[in-house]
C-alpha cells in the first residue's frame, strides 16, 4: 500500500515540476531580448520561414556589429532572438506570447505573420504594454481597436486594392483601356481575400462610369477544381480579371485559365505573381500578369537593393516581399531603442510612435506610423515580362519601363 | 466515519494542496505570470477534455465534430457581447444553444453505430465550419434574418469577431482564472455525477454492449441523446470562456478540424472513460506541448530545436498509447501499481514459508 | 450571362477522375478492414514528395514516377500493416483512428524536416498541355488522371473478381474465421490489402503533385472529401468509389448556377451526413435495393 502511495506521489511531483517553468537560461541583464511567434509549421509554414531566416539575419547584423547602442548604459548591448513556432493556430500564438512576455521576459515583441494570428495576439502585447511590431499582418481592422503598442509596417490590403484600381484607373485617363471597365474579381475566403474584394468594391462603387463589377466571388482554400469558377468569369464577358490567392491556389486557378484560354486585357492576382515561385510554377503562362506589392527586388534604391544582395547571399534564394518588411520591423524595432536611449518599453512605444525613419527598404523609403499604428506609403506596382523578367510600372519614381497594356493575346 | 477516511488517505491531501496552490497561482508570479495563463487555458481545456468524455468515453461515441460546440458557444457570446449584452450572461446562452444543436444534429446521427458516427461527426463539424464562414453571405438577402446582421456582420465571416477588450485586463484575467477554475471544478463534479448515477451506468452499459442495455430496459436513445446534449453543452460553455478570453474568434480555429482532434486526443492519452483521465490527457496537451514547443536541447556545440520535433513528438505519443496502453496515462499508472503491489504481496509468503 | 455547360459537365466528369484516384485507397482500407485509414493524406503527401524529388532533381519522366513510387508505397504499407496496423486491427475503432492520425503526424513532420514548410509546384512541359474535345479545352493532367482512375478501377476489379488474392481478400473481410478455416493466410492477406491501399494513395499522391501545388500539410482537404465521396459511394466498394466521385463532382459543379461557389463542400459534407444517416449503403446500396425490386 505504501508502495503504491510512493508511486502515485511520485507521479504527481513529476507532473508538477513539469509545469513550474523550467528555469533555463538566466536572463543576463546585459541582453536585449526580442521575441516572436510564427507559423512555421501548419497553413501558413511558407510565409512563416522566410520571416524567421530575416529576423535570424537581421539579428545578425546588429550582433555582429556588437550589439545595439543602449545611452542609458552607455554601451552596446547585444541582442538575443527567440522564435516559437504556433503552428498557424491561434491559440498557440496567443499563449506564446504571453510566454515571451512572461516567462522569458523579452523586451520588446516583433510580430507573426498572418492576419488571424496577429489580430489574436497583438491583445497579449496591448495587455503587457509591450512595443510589438509586425510586417506580416496588413489588414486594416488589426489596427482599429485603439491599441496603443502595436505597430505595422505594411499597409492594408485594402489599399493595396484601392492602388491597384487607382493605377487601373490611371491607365484609362491615359486612354490605354476603355471606360467602363467591366470586372471579374474573386478572392480567398479568408480576411485578406475579402479585404481585397472590398478594396475593389469600393473603387468601383465610387465611380460607376469607370468600373463595372460583374463577378464578385469569394472562394475556399485548397481549390481541387478552378473550373466552375473560371467557367463563370467567362460567361462574364470581363474585360479585367482580379483574384487574391495564395500561392498554392493562384498554381491551380492560373494554369487552368491558361488551359481554358481564357484573355482580360488585365490580369492579376493582387500581391501574387511577380515573385520567382509564382514565375516558375506557370511558366511563360505567368507573362504580363500585373501585381501590386509591398516590395520586390528589384526596387532600385539603395536599401532595397542592399537587403536583397544579403538576403540572396545568405539564404541562395531570391528575396520575396515577406522578408524584406521582417528585416525591416528588426531594424525599426532597433532603431527606436537607440532613439529612446533605453529599455523602458513604454519610451521605445513613444518613440516608435514619433518614428520617421529615412532611407528604408520600403516603398517611398520612409517608416512612419498613423495614429493607429498601422504605416502610410506606398506600393509598388509590377508587371511579368517574358523570359522571366519583371518591370516596375509603378510609382514613377523607381519605374523600370511602362506597363504593357492591354496585355498581348497568347498564341 | 466517511470523513475520517477521507482525511486520513493522503489523496485527498495532495489534492487539497494542489487545490490551494493553484489558488494562490495568481499572486505567485511563477514563470513571471505564465503559469497563470497555463494553468487558465488548462482549466479550459479540462473543461473540454471532460465534457468530450462523457460522450466519447463513458458512453462510447467517439465524436469527430466536438468543434461545432466549441464554435457555437464562441460565437454565440461574441455575438451577444457586440450587441450590447454582458458576457457572463451570455455564457449559459452559450452552452444553451450548443445543446440545442447537438440535439439537432445528435437525434439522427447518434443511431449510427462506431465508425460510422465517428464519419458523420467530421462531415458535421466541416459542414457547420463551412456554414459559419459563409454565413452572413447566404443571409444578407433574405428578408427576415437579414435582421440578425449588424453593420452587415453576424459571424464576420473569414475576418471573425472582435471582441472589446476591457480597461485593466489584468485584472481582468485574474478574475476570469478563478470563474475559469470554477467552472472546471463544476465540470468535472458533474462528470463525477454521472458516472455514480444510474444515468452514467446506463451510458456504460451502451458503451459495453447497446444491444443488451436495451433489453434490460435502459432507454438508449434518450441516455445517448442527452449524453450529447450535456456534453454540448459544457463545450459550448468552454468556447464561451475562449471567446471572452481571447477577444478574437475565427471560424478556422474555433470550427476547424484540429480543435476537434484536440478534443478526442485529450481524454485519450489520459485515459477514456474515467474522471482523472480527462484531466491529465489536459495537463499533457497543454503543459507539454509548451515545453516541447520551447525546448532547446543543447549537445555539445549543436542545439536541436525541440519545436521543429513537435508534430513528431505528438504523433509518436499517440502511436505509443495506442499500441502499448490504450487506457492512457491512467491505465499506464494502475498497470504499474498493480505490478508493484503483486511484488509487495508475494514477497511475504515466501518470507514466512522460510 | 451564360455558363458554358457542356464545358462545365466535361470538367465535372474529368474531377470525378481524380476524386476517384484520390479515394479508392481509402475505401479499399475500409471494406477490407473496417479501418478508417487517416494516414491516407500523409501518404499521398509523402507520394507527392517522392514524385517532386524523382521528376525535379533527378529528371525523370513525369508520368513514369509513378511506376516507382507505387511499389515502395505498397511495401511501405505492408511492412505498416505487419508490424503496426495489425495490433489494432480488432480493437475498438477509435483506436486505428488515432495510431492512424499519429502516423500521419509522423509523416507531416518528417516533410517538414526534409523539406521545410515552403510550397512546391511542379511544372514539366506537360503542364499546361491541353487536348482539344469538342471545342473544350482538357488539361493532359487531368485527363491522364481520369484515365487512371477508370484503369485502377479496372485493374482492382479484375484482380478482386478473378485472382486468388483478390478473392483471398474479399472472403477475409466477409469472414476472417472462416477464411483461416478453408486454408487462408489471413494475416497476409490483410497486408497485401493495406498495402494495395496505400499504394492506390501513392497513386494518388503522384499524380495529383503534377496538378497542385503542395507542402506538408497537402492531403488534409482532399482527405476530408474522400471521406464524402467513400460514404456516397456505399463506403466499401470501389464502383461505388467511381459512382459517388462522378455524383459529387456533377454536382458541385451544376451548385456554381445555384448557390456561391464557396458553399460547394458544405454540400458535399452536409451530403456525407445526410448519406449515413438516410442511406448508410450510399449508392451501391441504393442500386442493390433497386436492383431487387
Amino acid at each position: 500500500m505504501k508502495r503504491i502511495g510512493l508511486l502515485s506521489l511520485l507521479c504527481s511531483l513529476i507532473l508538477v515540476l513539469l509545469i513550474l517553468p523550467a528555469a533555463g537560461v538566466m536572463a543576463q541583464p546585459k541582453e536585449i531580448i526580442l521575441g516572436a511567434a510564427l507559423p512555421i509549421t501548419g497553413g501558413q509554414s511558407r510565409e512563416g520561414g522566410y520571416v524567421k531566416k530575416a529576423y535570424e539575419l537581421a539579428i545578425k547584423e546588429i550582433n555582429d556589429a556588437g550589439g545595439i547602442m543602449v545611452k542609458q548604459y552607455n554601451k552596446k548591448i547585444p541582442v538575443k532572438l527567440i522564435i516559437y513556432d504556433d503552428k498557424s493556430d491561434n491559440t498557440t500564438s496567443v499563449q506564446l506570447y504571453e510566454k515571451l512576455v512572461t516567462e522569458d521576459k523579452v523586451n520588446v515583441l516583433l510580430g507573426g505573420y498572418g492576419t488571424p494570428l496577429i489580430t489574436a495576439h497583438t491583445v497579449v502585447a496591448e495587455k503587457y504594454r509591450v512595443p510589438y511590431v509586425n510586417g506580416g499582418g496588413a489588414t486594416g481592422a488589426i489596427y482599429e481597436r485603439k491599441m496603443k503598442y502595436i505597430f505595422c509596417l505594411i499597409a492594408s490590403v485594402g489599399k493595396l486594392a484601392h492602388t491597384l484600381m487607382d493605377w487601373i484607373g490611371g491607365q484609362q485617363n491615359e486612354g490605354n483601356l476603355k471606360k467602363p471597365l467591366r470586372i471579374a474579381l474573386m478572392g480567398e475566403n479568408t480576411s485578406h481575400g475579402k479585404e481585397f474584394r472590398q478594396g475593389v468594391l469600393d473603387k468601383a462603387k465610387a465611380a460607376p462610369d469607370r468600373f463595372q463589377v460583374v463577378m464578385d466571388e469569394p472562394f475556399e482554400l485548397n481549390l481541387k477544381d478552378a473550373d466552375p469558377l473560371l467557367q463563370k468569369v467567362k460567361a462574364s464577358n470581363a474585360d479585367i480579371y482580379l483574384a487574391d490567392a495564395r500561392l498554392a491556389d493562384y498554381t491551380t486557378m492560373h494554369r487552368r485559365y491558361t488551359e481554358l484560354r481564357l484573355y482580360h486585357q488585365v490580369v492579376s492576382y493582387g500581391p501574387r505573381g511577380a515573385e520567382k515561385a509564382a514565375r516558375d510554377a506557370l511558366g511563360p503562362a505567368s507573362d504580363y500578369i500585373i501585381s501590386c506589392n509591398w516590395w520586390h527586388r528589384d526596387i532600385p534604391t539603395a536599401s532595397a537593393r542592399t537587403f536583397r544582395d544579403k538576403y540572396e547571399k545568405a539564404y541562395n534564394e531570391p528575396a520575396e516581399w515577406f522578408p524584406a518588411t521582417a528585416y525591416e520591423t528588426v531594424r525599426v524595432m532597433a532603431k527606436a531603442i537607440e532613439d529612446a536611449g533605453t529599455l523602458d518599453k513604454t519610451k521605445i512605444r513613444d518613440t516608435l510612435a514619433k518614428m520617421d525613419m529615412k532611407n528604408s527598404l520600403v516603398v517611398g523609403g520612409r517608416v512612419w506610423f498613423k495614429p493607429n499604428g498601422q504605416i502610410e506609403n506606398d506600393y509598388v506596382i509590377l508587371q511579368n515580362l517574358p523570359g522571366e523578367k519583371v518591370s516596375l510600372i509603378y510609382p514613377k519614381e523607381i519605374a523600370t519601363a511602362k506597363a504593357i497594356v492591354p496585355i498581348p493575346k497568347k498564341q | 466515519m466517511q470523513v475520517k477516511e477521507l482525511l486520513r488517505s493522503w489523496k485527498t491531501w495532495i489534492s487539497l494542496a494542489l487545490i490551494i496552490f493553484l489558488l494562490l497561482v495568481p499572486f505567485l508570479g511563477i514563470g513571471g505570470g505564465y503559469l497563470q495563463t497555463l494553468a487558465f487555458l488548462t482549466f479550459l481545456y479540462v473543461i473540454l477534455s471532460t465534457a468530450w468524455n462523457i460522450l466519447g468515453g463513458y458512453t462510447g461515441q467517439t465524436s469527430f465534430g466536438h468543434a461545432t460546440f466549441y464554435g457555437l458557444g464562441a460565437y454565440t457570446t461574441s455575438i451577444l457581447v457586440l450587441r450590447g449584452v454582458s458576457p457572463l450572461v451570455t455564457m449559459p446562452i452559450a452552452g444553451l444553444i450548443a445543446g440545442i444543436y447537438g440535439l439537432l444534429w445528435g437525434y439522427p446521427c447518434l443511431r449510427l453505430r462506431g465508425q460510422y458516427f465517428a464519419i458523420a461527426t467530421i462531415g458535421v463539424g466541416e459542414a457547420t465550419r463551412l456554414l459559419m464562414l459563409n454565413l452572413d453571405d447566404l443571409i444578407k438577402n433574405i428578408p427576415l434574418l437579414k435582421e440578425a446582421l449588424q453593420d452587415g456582420v453576424l459571424t464576420g465571416g473569414a475576418t471573425g469577431l472582435m471582441l472589446p477588450t476591457p480597461e485593466d485586463i489584468r485584472a481582468y484575467a485574474m478574475g476570469f482564472y478563478y470563474l475559469a477554475m470554477g467552472l472546471m471544478f463544476a465540470a468535472l463534479l458533474t462528470s463525477w455525477w454521472v458516472k455514480k448515477s444510474k444515468f452514467g451506468l446506463g451510458l456504460f452499459a451502451i458503451n459495453m454492449d447497446i444491444d443488451a442495455a436495451e433489453t434490460v430496459g435502459v432507454n438508449t436513445v434518450s441516455y445517448k441523446n442527452l449524453a450529447l446534449v450535456l456534453s454540448a453543452f459544457m463545450v459550448g460553455i468552454g468556447g464561451s470562456i475562449y471567446a471572452q478570453y481571447m477577444f478574437y474568434i475565427d471560424p478556422q480555429t474555433v470550427f476547424g478540424f484540429p480543435m476537434s482532434i484536440s478534443m478526442v486526443l485529450m481524454p485519450t492519452i489520459g485515459g477514456i472513460g474515467t474522471i482523472v483521465g480527462p484531466i491529465l490527457g489536459a495537463v499533457v496537451y497543454i503543459v507539454v506541448q509548451d515545453r516541447i514547443l520551447t525546448a532547446n536541447i543543447e549537445i555539445g556545440t549543436f542545439t536541436l530545436s525541440l519545436s521543429t520535433l513537435h508534430l513528431l513528438l505528438y504523433g509518436g505519443l499517440l502511436v505509443v498509447i495506442v499500441l502499448f496502453e490504450p487506457k492512457g496515462i491512467l491505465g499506464l499508472q494502475k498497470r504499474l501499481v498493480r505490478r508493484w503491489g503483486k511484488r509487495a504481496i508475494e514477497a511475504v509468503p515466501v518470507k514466512k514459508m522460510a | 450571362m451564360t455558363i458554358d455547360i457542356p464545358a462545365l459537365l466535361v470538367g465535372a466528369i474529368l474531377l470525378a477522375g481524380l476524386y476517384a484516384t484520390m479515394s479508392y485507397g481509402l475505401a479499399l482500407i475500409y471494406g477490407v478492414m473496417k479501418i478508417v485509414n487517416l494516414a491516407h493524406a500523409g501518404v499521398m503527401m509523402w507520394a507527392a514528395y517522392a514524385v517532386f524529388v524523382l521528376i525535379v532533381n533527378a529528371g525523370l519522366n513525369p508520368f513514369l514516377a509513378p511506376l516507382i513510387t507505387v511499389p515502395v508505397f505498397f511495401l511501405l504499407g505492408m511492412l505498416l500493416q505487419r508490424y503496426v496496423v495489425r495490433r489494432v486491427m480488432f480493437a475498438p475503432p477509435i483506436s486505428s483512428l488515432l495510431l492512424l492520425f499519429g502516423i500521419w503526424l509522423i509523416m507531416q513532420n518528417i516533410s517538414y524536416l526534409g523539406f521545410t514548410g515552403d510550397t512546391r509546384a511542379i511544372t514539366t512541359k506537360y503542364t499546361l498541355m491541353t487536348f482539344e474535345f469538342l471545342g473544350i479545352a482538357i488539361s493532359i493532367n487531368r485527363l491522364v488522371v481520369f484515365c487512371v482512375g477508370i484503369l485502377a478501377l479496372l485493374v482492382m476489379r479484375q484482380f478482386m473478381g478473378r485472382t486468388y488474392m483478390g478473392k483471398a481478400i474479399r472472403a477475409t473481410a466477409q469472414d476472417g474465421d472462416a477464411s483461416k478455416l478453408v486454408g487462408i493466410n489471413t494475416d497476409r492477406v490483410m497486408e497485401i490489402a493495406f498495402g494495395l491501399g496505400i499504394a492506390l494513395a501513392s497513386l494518388a499522391g503522384s499524380l495529383m503533385a503534377l496538378i497542385f501545388a503542395f507542402d506538408p500539410d497537402f492531403g488534409r482537404s482532399h482527405l476530408l472529401k474522400a471521406f464524402c465521396i467513400v460514404v456516397l459511394g456505399g463506403l466499401e466498394s470501389m464502383v461505388g468509389v467511381a459512382l459517388g466521385s462522378l455524383v459529387l463532382a456533377v454536382a458541385e459543379a451544376l451548385s456554381v448556377l445555384w448557390i456561391m461557389p464557396a458553399l460547394q463542400d458544405f454540400v458535399s459534407f452536409a451530403l456525407l451526413v445526410i448519406v449515413l444517416i438516410v442511406m448508410p449503403g450510399g449508392m451501391m446500396g441504393l442500386l442493390a435495393k433497386l436492383k431487387k425490386t
